[in-house]
């Protein structure tokens, strides 16, 4: 039976893997010019030892924790030096728990590592912060059609 | 052990701005115990898992495929599979033998003629079809399985490790094996009496995840469509004790208020059973959770 080409492209399996002749397919592109800048994540501290502002997360990773020079510095006891971070990664925000000794927490969850969706609440040590999705700028993802050959 | 949730929906993928939280995408977890991977189900959510496995991978893919059923939510990633279509990986594949076939025969028909362009011949991994049984070993990890109240059937899987202990019970009606059905059918608010062979399989758990897919006052409407209201599944929390329950199979007509308005129905329940050192919580899409005993946050400072 054929394989059909554009699947296996999808797949990221070249065509001759997959055994199939290769044929002209109309084929529609996402070029994406840059790491996409959408949206921005925002760090708001809500409650707890620390009276931070808020932290707009620009950087491919920040570091919560009571370690001097993180980004965002905690002066609690029940904190790890680097508890969590965040890694972006294009328009979504992953938090991550650095096997803290006291755990992190989405929502009263602890986690090991999460997606992170607008309005989550999430727990450091004795600090409570909200996460925050905004728009950060025009997007640069451009669909391209081509017929290819 | 950690179990990731890559598909948490139920019957049909839901995307879109009103699942977002919860997620779209149906059912299948990734299950790490030291260097042995297994999944469960092959749902829309498999998709990304096998993308992601192919970006980091630095060497042959080694995993477990463990198939409750084959409904199609249950089966309609497992087409879009990469590493499946790798050679030099390595698949082994557990699901129920069936009136129609094994495993191999019932997957290969999802992926044949009118249903699909490219067949199973076509996936390039090493693929060790194997019918379940009732208990059975994968590296350091004890399987054991349940047969569960759903249209067709469906298996429980029971996972244990050094570390933990993890329930996966999705698809089920379990008011159709009450003990006390009719009493429960007569007045929803009743408490469930349940089989104890099925007690038995889901006590010790650190961490159940269980069909929860209807509100309680949408259950009567939906009687026999294989799944459970929320009242059910707290029932079944307050015999089995798990320390972390996850409500899951979520409903695709459920946006993400719905699915958090059901987890307060739970509390409300488990309140008025007077359970309050259960940490239970909806199943989302995206999240890696750890199978032991949860800690309760540290209280916050004002």
């Amino acid at each position: 039976m054929e394989t059909c080409p554009t699947f296996l492209e999808g797949l990221n399996m070249s065509r001759s893997e997959a055994g199939a002749p290769i044929e002209a397919a109309p084929k529609t592109e996402t070029v994406v010019l840059g790491p996409s800048p959408r949206f921005v994540g925002v760090l708001r501290w809500a409650k707890g030892t620390a009276s931070l502002a808020p932290v707009t997360i620009e950087l491919d990773e920040i570091v919560i924790g009571r370690q001097e020079g993180v980004a965002v510095p905690l002066n609690d006891e029940w904190a790890s030096r680097r508890h969590a971070r965040i890694l972006r990664d294009g328009d979504e925000f992953v938090l991550e728990d650095l096997d803290s000794s006291n755990g992190t927490y989405v929502d009263g969850v602890p986690i090991v590592e999460c997606i992170l969706r607008t309005g989550d609440w999430i727990q450091v040590g004795r600090n409570l912060f909200r996460f925050e999705l905004q728009l950060g700028g025009e997007s640069r993802v451009e669909d391209v059609t081509t017929w290819l050959e | 052990m950690t179990v990731r949730f890559w598909g948490t929906r139920g019957s049909i993928p839901t995307p879109g701005r009103k699942t977002e939280k919860y997620g779209g995408n149906t059912t299948c977890l990734e299950v790490r115990a030291g260097d042995t991977v297994l999944v469960l189900d092959a749902g829309s959510g498999i998709r990304e898992l096998g993308d992601a496995w192919m970006r980091s991978a630095t060497g042959p893919v080694r995993a477990t495929l463990l198939f409750t059923h084959l409904h199609w939510d249950h089966v309609q990633g497992f087409p879009f599979f990469a590493p499946a279509y790798q050679s030099g990986n390595s698949l082994t594949v557990y699901g129920e033998d069936r009136a129609a076939g094994g495993i191999r025969e019932l997957l290969s028909s999802t992926m044949r003629g009118d249903f699909f362009p490219v067949p199973l011949s076509a996936m390039r991994a090493s693929l060790d079809f194997r019918p379940t049984t009732d208990e059975f070993q994968i590296g350091p990890l004890r399987i054991r399985t349940f047969k569960l109240p759903h249209p067709g059937g469906c298996l429980g899987y029971r996972v244990e490790s050094t570390d933990g202990v993890l329930v996966f019970a999705t698809d089920c009606e379990l008011d159709l094996a009450a003990a006390n059905q009719e009493d429960v059918r007569a007045n929803p608010h009743v408490r469930r009496k349940f089989q104890p062979e099925l007690i038995q399989f889901c006590t010790g758990a650190d961490l159940l995840i269980v069909d929860s897919q209807f509100l309680d006052e949408e259950y009567e409407a939906r009687r026999g469509w294989g799944h459970n209201p929320v009242a059910t599944v707290v029932d079944l929390c307050e015999q089995s004790r798990p320390k972390m329950a996850a409500l899951f199979h979520h409903d695709p007509q459920h946006t993400d208020e719905m699915v958090s308005a059901l987890v307060t129905d739970a509390f409300g329940r488990l309140e008025r059973l007077g359970v309050r050192d259960m940490l239970v919580f909806a199943a989302r899409e995206g999240v890696t959770l750890r199978v032991g005993r949860p800690r309760p946050p540290a209280k916050l400072t004002t």
